[in-house]
């Protein structure tokens, strides 16, 4: 048999070894002085280890998960139900849809209001486009600047 | 399966029903060794038991998902080291020393520790040392009783990656050990 590697040995020390294994093991560490000094000095290293002791009383926290899954349980009987935020009720599917439906008809409706020749007369001004107006909002300097570059001349925004 | 196991694979499936009190059960089954290991990775017994609340509250939200495939403990613990990293890494973002100086933490010598005691103090230094992953893989093959299988499931590392943590871990502590003793000596 070949020199046990570093690995089997630490299974070998551990005692994880299947029993058939563990007695070959054995056998050539009863023959081989180089793998026995080598399971000497693993074995040592392993007992060392061990010196590092953790006493965990005084920490449990077993209580308290119990008492947790007690009031769990009475709440459950009792018919309590958790609150879910409204939002989150809502099923994904049904909020992307909304989603794109909202969109659709926002465009739908600033395209309306400035396209159509049919559209009802409401009070604009030359700062103010009137499918701003129309759409209810208040006209500032800001929308100034953004609706600047589009328009072409000041006739077609005040016809 | 053990009869260790199969008593935890009925506790989860009385859990996965609705039977609260079987989560109880396995925490005063297992809080003792989820305590160790979370305690020997962080360090801090106020985290440690953060982790190991944690820990049996994912397993009642998975109990519908468990499958007793494997071991119980092995899933089990599965969850503690991901816990105990997270809260590691967490501590490391939050600017606490993580692998302090190796001789800062030698115990001072002090004529009435026993010589185990001695021991004791270092080997914990010693294991404190070691960079993350050797000390994760050495607290459970010689803590917990891991074989090097049932680690990379814990961990998910593999099998081979394991064992050459495992082997440079050991040669690690067994350097440290020895210098360790000659500067108390």
């Amino acid at each position: 048999m070949e020199h046990i590697n570093d690995i089997e040995l630490q299974e070998y020390v551990s005692g994880t070894l299947p029993e058939a294994k563990a007695q070959q093991f054995r056998r050539h560490i009863d023959g081989c002085d180089a793998c026995k000094n080598r399971y000497r000095d693993t074995a040592n290293l392993w007992n060392a280890l061990g010196q590092w002791s953790v006493d965990p009383s005084g920490h449990e926290i077993a209580d308290r998960i119990e008492a947790l899954a007690a009031e769990s349980q009475s709440n459950r009987k009792a018919g309590r139900t958790k609150i879910i935020p409204f939002t989150r009720s809502i099923p994904m599917a049904i909020r992307v849809a909304a989603a794109i439906i909202l969109a659709i008809w926002g465009g739908h409706r600033l395209g309306e209001y400035g396209q159509s020749p049919s559209t009802p007369d409401v009070p604009f001004s030359k700062e103010g486009p009137r499918y701003v107006a129309a759409l209810g909002f208040e006209w500032s300097s800001e929308l100034t600047w953004t609706v600047l570059d589009e328009e072409t001349s000041p006739g077609e925004v005040n016809p | 399966m053990t009869t260790n196991d199969s008593k935890d694979g009925e506790l989860m499936a009385r859990l996965a029903g609705g039977d609260m009190s079987a989560l109880g059960e396995l925490a005063h089954r297992h809080q003792g060794r989820v305590l160790e290991l979370a305690f020997r990775t962080l360090r801090s017994w106020d985290l440690a038991e953060d982790v190991a609340q944690e820990t049996f509250l994912r397993l009642h939200r998975a109990a519908k998902r468990y499958k007793p495939t494997a071991k119980f403990t092995t899933w089990l613990y599965r969850i503690v080291v991901n816990l105990s990293l997270d809260a590691q890494r967490k501590r490391a973002k939050a600017g606490a020393s993580l692998e302090p100086e190796l001789y800062e933490q030698l115990p001072a010598s002090d004529p009435n520790t026993t010589e185990k005691e001695e021991m004791a103090a270092l080997v914990k230094t010693a294991v404190q040392a070691l960079p993350e992953r050797q000390r994760m893989a050495v607290i459970l093959h010689r803590y917990n009783g891991l074989n090097h299988a049932e680690i990379s499931q814990t961990t998910g590392w593999s099998q081979s990656a394991v064992e050459s943590l495992l082997v440079r871990a050991y040669a690690n502590l067994r350097g440290k050990l020895a210098k360790m003793k000659n500067l108390l000596d």
